[in-house]
């Protein structure tokens, strides 16, 4: 199916309702790590692209197959079935709001919540054992059933910014539910150890089974096959207040 | 002429945008010089940054797959050195198998480095080294 709006999406996905997972690059690349390992741990199918605006002509080459560079996968264990989108490359900052539209719009023909996963950027992450995970929703009961897996807080008070803020405030309009789950993170090294904490909460929340131990263990190399893609979304976030993240918000006289 | 002169004259917008522009091909630069020179010396650039505070400067550089045993910290005057060879290979590039087995780096700091100061700790693949400023305030007694 293509849609005028620019992506393309199978038929078979239509309507069923399948959670929608968002891992596009952005802070500490947790979403991108996260997605990308639900995807080689599970039964994956390409189903669908979506266009990114003022993109450069780029494809993908992977196995001498030529792909789009941002790409929607049916997952499956044999039980759950889930959607991820994935991208090999940054979104550029002017083209998020219509690439947001596009997930929302993807959201609501596939009758989905969305899960946009991601980090937020902490500082002190080097002290850091275990990251906590913070989730909000534009949608009560997604936000209740996030928390009770217990893997998770509620984003109280701060900004979010980017592909993640673009997603939350025109959710409602689209009529979409959306929920935002970020992991502390290093902001520029890429965070498997973050994206770890991702998976598990992903695995409590989606009623998955998908064991973390091979991401811990690969740990390192992810690190290092991700530099490149980490330093080109570092240059892409310079263009996006990231720096407000860790900022906390005004507190007005009431 | 006056209507040449006027239709050559830029909005606030368009030069946004040539700045713009200007900014992402100096970017693209920069990134295709890093590749250029790991692939020719088959080292790698670490992902690093550093954050200037009011008593120490806080450089933190990426090195995954590097034992702390490993690491060769070397400070000359207001340049720091780190070479680290890694327990894996990295493959530069794709389509033609070019790989690298170490990181390089070198950084020049704005001041001299107190090698007895500065302090460097090794955690999960990220070296932390904390450089005090050398200069320290005085205290200004306040009639």
């Amino acid at each position: 199916m293509k849609n005028g709006n620019g992506f393309l999406i199978s038929e078979k996905i239509k309507g069923r309702g399948l959670p929608l997972i968002e891992g596009l690059p952005d802070v500490g690349l947790v979403g991108t790590i996260a997605s990308s390992y639900f995807l080689s741990s599970l039964q994956s199918e390409l189903v669908g692209h979506i266009e990114i605006d003022d993109l450069p002509p780029i494809v993908t080459i992977q196995s001498s197959k030529i792909l789009e560079p941002c790409r929607l996968y049916l997952c499956s264990d044999g039980n759950v079935e889930t959607c991820m989108i994935l991208s090999d490359v940054p979104v550029p900052s002017q083209s998020i709001w219509s690439t947001a539209n596009s997930i929302l719009e993807i959201g609501h023909i596939l009758n989905s919540t969305v899960i946009s996963v991601g980090g937020i950027p902490e500082p002190n992450r080097l002290d850091i054992e275990k990251p906590e995970i913070y989730v909000v929703s534009n949608d009560e009961d997604v936000q209740r059933k996030a928390l009770e897996t217990g893997y998770s807080s509620q984003f109280e008070n701060g900004f979010i910014t980017g592909m993640k803020a673009a997603l939350l405030r025109n959710a409602s309009r689209k009529r979409v539910k959306v929920l935002v789950a970020l992991a502390q993170s290093h902001m520029n090294y890429p965070d498997p150890g973050a994206a770890a904490e991702v998976v598990v909460f992903l695995n409590k929340f989606l009623g998955l089974n998908v064991s973390v131990e091979p991401l811990r263990e690969q740990a390192e190399r992810l690190k290092m096959q991700l530099r490149d893609l980490m330093r080109r979304t570092t240059a892409s976030m310079a263009r996006i207040p990231k720096g407000l993240e860790l900022e906390t918000t005004p507190h007005y006289i009431r | 002429m006056n209507k040449l002169l006027i239709r050559r004259r830029k909005s606030l917008f368009d030069i946004i945008k040539d700045i713009e522009r200007d900014i992402d091909q100096e970017i693209e630069w920069m990134l295709t010089r890093i590749k250029e020179s790991e692939v020719s010396s088959r080292c790698l650039e670490p992902l690093y940054e550093i954050q200037e505070f009011p008593d120490e400067f806080r450089i933190t550089v990426d090195l995954p797959g590097v034992e702390k045993e490993s690491v060769r910290l070397e400070a000359h005057r207001n340049e720091l050195h780190i070479y680290a060879p890694c327990s894996f290979e990295y493959e530069l590039r794709r389509y033609c198998r070019v790989s690298a087995t170490c990181y390089k780096l070198e950084l020049e700091l704005p001041i001299e480095i107190s090698i007895e100061e500065t302090r460097a700790k090794f955690k999960e693949g990220v070296l932390e080294i904390r450089i005090p400023k050398k200069e320290k305030g005085v205290r200004i007694k306040i009639d």
